[in-house]
Order: structure tokens, then sequence, then C-alpha cells
């Protein structure tokens, strides 16, 4: 008896209703039945009050015989109104009982709402499905036609970067014969020159310099768009590197009166590629000096706090409008009006600057006002202020060896085009035996019969082309150990590494800028050739 | 003449507004939040038509999609049926059209009705009269409906009446 009212009980506070069907048909309810019940099925014909229910229980006449069969136990919710007009959710299971027959019939409540909830959750995001195959089919159409603009692209950058490096090799070939020859007049090579003249081939070499400058920008700039720059990275210290910059900035000082001051960064090194370093530095120190007028002052300042170096390039020049900050980063932008007519350069200097800087991680930020000076500060990480023993490190000019005549020494010059050519054999031939050929066969036929101590060789020849010929050099018992320098305009991201990796002993991009720069290229290899010869 | 009750049977997509219809029918409500509807709604609706009082009980059938599919069992003594499409929705005209083919399997030719529903969203709609054109020359009865507005609800609902219990004398 207990157990039956505790199961009851239980039953009550499920909103559940037991009822049992007698033989007659007339449901029974099982103990008392709740408020709820009553009001949603006021008399004893419950098929009546729900046809919902009627339905169902039609479906469960025998409410399952001994066998199982297909009819049904549970009904499925369903909502009706009770006698009050209020909607009430239920559902229904029928069970043969020990030989009674049972329908348990259960108020849904409060978690009807939770249910539904879901569903209708459900039942949206099936909807969004719909949507959302619409969308993904626009996104396939998208993508479908973004791959071609890709292609598009990629061939468009592709013939970019072929232009870019036809364009400078056709340009550093006639470049090359004009720095070269320009600098043999200033060394007064072929004779005196007058002082007008000497103005002339002065005019003349700055610029063919500035024509390289552009040159090597654009190739920078489009690298390093291309994401192509790849940074060296390596540890040295600061102020040897500033000091390697501040010699070359430094008659631009003085050419134009200016007092360039520089201190910090004693003591100091960062983790940075060196040469792309010098280049962040000269870019800012030559802007500051180009637009700042004569008897003004340009300064730098390096410092090392918390890892991150601090370059500060500072000038009491004409100074750059603020609306104009942001857009002096961009490429071939240079101060309007407030330039008071100086052009000077290619307007890609503070555009590479600003990617390089952030190539390394750091930062580059612009303090200035039209007629009040500039302020540039560059950040870059990974700095410290150990003190460290300077690397021996030999610049350029003590670099340049003492050239002593070696007429007995034959250099063999293989280069089509004849101004450069002749270049050569005048640069060469004071300290040199100096053959040259215009093609490679003409250079082969001839080391065969006399081979040189040495092969200066274009790439970019007619017939046989340079690396084809020092293949042939190279498979040639009695010439494959004569040292071959390429001298090449092919100056491309690669193209040094392309003509190392062929088994050339040394790479010299065109132009030559002087004939130091060939001698540097020249003496290390023939000493080496005499060590191993002897 | 002693009053009768007739079983209709609201079919069609989901959220298309067949409990909206059968709300504005019963209650003269429209509600703009909506609610999925779980299992079987079960509504009543007495009227008169002609000398006959008339209970129809409406069985208000969850929209049918990929979670719900229709029960076969609950169209069982369905006297007619209204098919409900969302004009917004080219797709839904498809299901009811698929709906119809398997609601006449249950229930034999009985009476039924085509509502175009959302009437007041006409300039969205994606359903023209093109499209409705092939059902009304197969003798599809079609009206258009605004749950929202009430506008052909009470004609959708008792012309449906009209026809169950077919000619009056």
């Amino acid at each position: 008896m207990t157990e039956r009212f505790i199961a009851l009980e239980a039953l009550s506070v499920l909103n559940i209703v037991a009822l049992e069907r007698r033989e007659d048909g007339v449901f029974v309810v099982v103990g008392q039945p709740p408020d709820w019940f009553h009001r949603t099925f006021p008399d004893v014909d419950l098929s009546g009050a729900s046809p919902y229910l009627a339905d169902f229980l039609a479906e469960s006449a025998e409410f399952q015989p001994s066998e199982p069969g297909p009819e049904k136990r549970y009904s499925g919710v369903w909502t009706q109104r009770d006698s009050a007009g209020e909607e009430r959710a239920m559902e229904a299971w029928t069970a043969r009982i020990g030989g009674r027959r049972v329908l348990l019939v259960h108020l849904l409540g409060e978690e009807f709402e939770p249910r539904r909830a879901a569903l209708q959750k459900a039942r949206e995001t099936a909807l969004s499905y719909e949507q959302l195959g619409n969308v993904t089919r626009g996104l396939a159409d998208a993508k479908q036609q973004l791959e071609l603009r890709n292609r598009e692209v990629e061939r468009i950058n592709q013939l970019k970067n072929e232009f870019l490096a036809s364009m400078s090799h056709e340009l550093r070939t006639p470049l090359n014969a004009i720095i070269g020859f320009s600098s043999l007049l200033a060394e007064h090579s072929a004779g005196p020159l007058n002082s007008e003249q000497q103005s002339y081939v002065s005019h003349v070499a700055r610029a063919s310099h500035h024509l390289l400058d552009l040159i090597n920008d654009i190739l920078d700039l489009s690298k390093i768009e291309a994401g192509r720059l790849e940074l060296e990275p390596e540890l040295f210290p600061v102020e040897e590197a500033t000091r390697e910059v501040l010699s070359t900035i430094r008659p631009l000082a003085r050419d134009k009166s200016i007092l360039l001051a520089a201190g910090g960064g004693a003591g100091c090194q960062v983790f940075a590629d060196r040469v792309r370093f010098k280049q962040i530095l000269y870019n800012l120190l030559s802007n500051a000096i180009k637009f700042t007028p004569a008897k003004g002052e340009v300064r730098l300042h390096t410092e090392v706090a918390e890892g991150q170096l601090t370059i500060i390039v500072s000038d009491t020049g004409i100074g750059i409008p603020r609306e104009e900050h942001d857009a002096i980063f961009q490429k071939f932008h240079q101060v309007g009006s407030g330039t008071k007519g100086i052009r000077e350069g290619t307007g890609l200097g503070l555009a590479i600057t600003k990617r390089l800087v952030e190539q390394h991680g750091g930062q580059i930020r612009l303090e200035s006002e039209a007629g009040h000076g500039s302020r540039f500060a560059v950040t870059l990480p990974n700095a410290s202020c150990e003190r460290i023993e300077p690397a021996p490190r030999i610049s350029a000019v003590q670099a340049a060896p003492a050239v002593s005549a070696h007429p007995h020494v034959r250099i063999a010059v293989v280069e089509d085009n004849p101004a450069n050519r002749v270049l050569f054999e005048t640069m060469l031939k004071p300290v040199y035996r100096v053959a040259s050929y215009q093609n490679g066969v003409e250079a082969l036929a001839a080391f065969r019969l006399s081979p040189p101590d040495l092969v200066l060789l274009d790439i970019a020849l007619p017939g046989p082309d340079g690396i084809q010929v020092l293949r042939q050099i190279r498979a040639d018992a009695r010439l494959r150990s004569i040292p071959v320098i390429a001298v090449s305009a092919h100056a491309m991201s690669g193209d040094r590494e392309r003509f190392l990796a062929a088994g050339f002993d040394h790479y010299i991009a065109k132009p030559v800028a002087d004939r130091a720069a060939l001698f540097q290229a020249i003496q290390p290899l023939l000493s080496s050739r005499t060590r191993a010869v002897s | 003449m002693p009053p009768i009750q007739k079983k209709i049977c609201m079919a069609g997509a989901f959220a298309v507004g067949k409990t909206s219809l059968v709300r504005r029918y019963v209650e003269s409500i429209f509600s703009e939040r909506y609610q999925t509807t779980v299992g079987v709604k079960i509504d009543k609706k007495q009227l008169q038509i002609g000398d006959q009082q008339l209970t129809l009980v409406l069985w208000d059938l969850a929209g049918e999609d990929d979670l719900a599919q229709l029960r076969p069992s609950h169209l069982r003594g369905a006297s007619g049926f209204i098919l409900v499409v969302d004009g917004c929705r080219r797709a839904t005209l498809d299901a009811a059209i698929d709906l119809h083919r398997r609601i006449v399997a249950e229930t034999g030719p009985v009476p039924f009705v085509l509502a175009l529903n959302k009437m007041d969203l006409a300039g969205q709609w994606e359903i023209h009269a093109a499209d409705i054109e092939p059902l009304l020359r197969q003798g599809w009865a079609c009206t258009r409906t605004s749950a929202k507005e009430g506008t052909g609800v009470e004609e959708l609902f008792v012309d449906l009446a009209r026809n169950m219990l077919g000619p009056i004398p």
C-alpha cells in the first residue's frame, strides 16, 4: 500500500497521470487526479476531450498484445486547450502491465519550452543551412573567380619580374661604360682634365650614380613587395656600422656646409642584417642632408634600452607638413611644396626604409612640422649593450689593395659590349696583360692555344652564354683551374648565388664602380692560384 | 440539423505560417514572435454554414523539414487539408506539391486549398502567377492570405468547410 502511494506521489510530482482501461473501455484514473487533468479531460470519455488522444488510442487499442507489434506506445507531443482556454502540451504512453492496460498522460510543464526552443533553434539552423548553401555556392563561384584572377596576377607578376630583370640588365650594361669611363677620366687616366672638363665629368658621374641608385631602389622595393627580400641577420657593433655609413655621408654634408654630428651606441650591438641596417641609416641621413639648407645641422643619435635599439636622425631642414606624414613613406612621394624645389632622389628611399625597418620587426616614427626640421626615430629589436670586442673588419677603402704592375699576368676579358670591353681593357691594362674577346667561341679557341691566368666572363653573350663557356673551361683539363669571375649586369636577387653555384670563383655586378672594385676581386684569386701552382 | 465535426490538417514546410493562420482564424490574433510547433497543435472553431452547425478540428502539424516528417497517422480521418506556402520562399511551393501527393495517398481525394501566405510581404515574393497557373489548371483551389493582416484567412477556412460539406441543398 505504501509503495503504491509512493509511486503515485512520484507520478504526481512528474505531472503524470496513470489511467487504467476497464473492459468496458472506460478509463479510470489511478489515485487522485490533479486539477490540470480535470480541466483538460472534464469527462470520462478521454477520446472525446482530445481528438489527438483518441487517434493515438485507436492505434493502441489493445495496448500492446503479447507479441510485439507495430502498435504505438508513445503518442508524441500534442497541444490542446483545456476548458479554461489555456494551451497545454502533453504526451502519452500506453503499456500492458500484468494484464492491466495502462495509459500514462504527461503534462509538459517547464520542460516544454526548452524542448521547443531547442527544436526552434535546430529548425532555424536548418534554414540557415539552406541559406548557407546559397552562400557556399556563391563562395565557390567567387573562389573560382579569385583563382583565375590569382593566376592572372601571378602571370603579370612573373612578367613584371622578367621585365625588371631585363630592364636591370639593359640599364646596367651601358651604365657600366658610363660610370667606368667617367671614373677613368676623373682619375686622369687619359691625361689631365681642365677644371671645366672635370666639372662635366663629375656631373656625368653623379647623374649615372643617381640612375644606378634608382635602379637599385626599384629592384629593392619590388623584392620587398614580392616578399622576396631575405634578411641575413648577424650580430654586429652598432658604432662600427654607423661609422661606415658616416664616412660615406660626410662628403655630402661637407659639400653643403652642414654640421653632421653623431653620438651614442658605444659598445652596443644589434642582431640585424648589416647591409640593410646601413641602408636604413644611409637613407635617413642622406635624406636629412638633402632637405637641410646649407649651414644647417643633421644629428644622428643611437641608444639601446630594454633590448631595443633606437636610431634618431634629426635635422634643421625644411620639415614635413603634418598632413604629409603618412604619405612620406609611400612610393614615389616627395614632400610637395615644402621641398622648395628640391626634387632630388627617387622618392623611394623612405618607402624602402620603412619596409626594411618593419621587416626587421621594428618601427619608424616621424616628428616634423613644415619649417621646423624633422626627426625620424627608428626602433629595432634584438639589441644589447654588453661590451664586445669589435670584430676585425676592413673597410672598403682600407681593403683596396696596393696595385703594382704584373705585366706577366694575363687576364682575359670576354665581353660582347664594345664599350665595356674597352672599359675593362683600359682599367686593367696599367697592371695586367689583357686580351679581350667578344664571344665565348673566340675566347675558348684562344684559351686552348694559350691559357690565361684569370678570366672576366660576361654572362649574356651571343652564342654560348657565360655559364656554358664556364662549363667548357671546367671540362678542359688544361683550363679547369683558371679562376673565372662572372661580370654581369644580371644583378637580381639570387643571381649571385646562381653564378657561384654554377662554378664561378667570384661574381661582380655591373656597373663596376671603379678599377679598385675589379682589383679587389682579381687579386685574391691570383694570389691563391699562385700559391696553388707553387 | 445536428452539429457535425470535421478534421482539417494544416500542412506545409516549416515557418510558412500554419499556426499563425489558425491563430488568426480561431483567436483573431497575430504574433510577430515565431514559435515552432512541437508535434501537433489541436484547435477547434465553430462556424455556421447555412443551417449547419460545424466544428472544425484543426490539426496544425509541425512544419516538415529535415527534423520532422509528416506522420501519415495524423492525417487519418481528415475531411480536408490546407497546404500552406510562404510566398517569399519558392522552395516551400515545391514542398507543398510534394506534400499534396503524399497526403492524398493517405486521405484519398478530399477538398484542400493551397494558401499562399505572407501576402503582406508581396514585394519580396519569389512565387509568381506563372508558378501557380499549372496548379490551377489541375483544379487546385489557391488563395492568397496574410495571417499578419488577416487578409483571406476567414475565406480560406470557410471556403474549405463549404467544400467539405458538399453542395448545400
